[in-house]
């Protein structure tokens, strides 16, 4: 949802920003400034993969009907 | 299902002039936001909009959200006519600009661009520094919760 920044001035904005930094874990950023480009490029090939196939399991178990049904 | 590589393939292989921006951009500069959309800024020269319709037209693109049947042909003097295209294709999303929000045209962005072998080819992208301040200017949330970790990322970089 776009945000109506006409409320918001520079500080505001870096505000919001500072709060999404806080959830940030600085330990994983310094492993991907470690990494290679092809190295990142990989990596992030196959966390595509891997959300496309759990889209794919999520669509035929709703297609199923049992999202709901424990079992 | 997106195959990201195959439709760089297809720009890089016919020559387009284009920068990548948005999410992919991110991901070469160390970004674990996953995102299944191309963004490029594309030059709007003539002979490059030829290159970049005969690139992408074995893809079928078509208007991504528009009403079933609404009729579309994607040929260069669509892309001419027009400016940014918000594309669905047979192998994933693709958005095409010619102009960036908060970042202009190709030609300005390529002045602030840099090559990359991205999938094993040459690819321009974005500067980090660049790519925050297109985040920032976009300005919806989730581009500036990209913006923080992008920002990490450069702060990062800073202290190597």
């Amino acid at each position: 949802m776009p945000i109506d920044r006409s409320d918001l001035g520079h500080d505001s904005l870096n505000d919001v920003i500072a709060v999404y930094r806080r959830g940030i874990d600085m330990t994983l950023v310094r492993q991907r400034v470690a990494m290679t480009v092809e190295q990142r490029c990989e990596t992030f090939l196959r966390a595509l993969r891997l959300v496309e196939e759990l889209r794919r399991a999520g669509d035929e178990l709703r297609a199923s009907g049992r999202a709901s049904d424990p079992s | 299902m997106s195959d990201l590589p195959t439709i760089l393939g297809a720009l890089s292989e016919a020559r387009v002039d284009f920068v990548l921006i948005g999410g992919m951009a991110g991901v070469v500069h160390g970004s674990s936001r996953v995102t299944v959309d191309v963004d490029c800024v594309y030059s709007r020269a003539a002979a490059n909009i030829v290159r970049l319709a005969s690139a992408l037209a074995p893809l079928h693109p078509t208007l991504r959200g528009a009403p079933p049947g609404l009729p579309f042909r994607f040929d260069a003097a669509t892309i001419s006519a027009g400016l940014n295209f918000t594309l669905a294709t047979s192998l994933g999303p693709v958005d095409l600009l010619g102009e960036a929000t908060g970042g202009g045209t190709w030609e300005a962005l390529q002045t602030e661009s840099v090559t990359v072998s991205v999938f094993g080819r040459p690819c321009r992208v974005v500067t980090l520094e660049t790519l925050i301040r297109l985040k920032r200017a976009a300005g919806r949330a989730k581009d500036l919760e990209a913006v923080a970790e992008l920002e990490a990322l450069r702060d990062a970089q800073r202290e190597d």
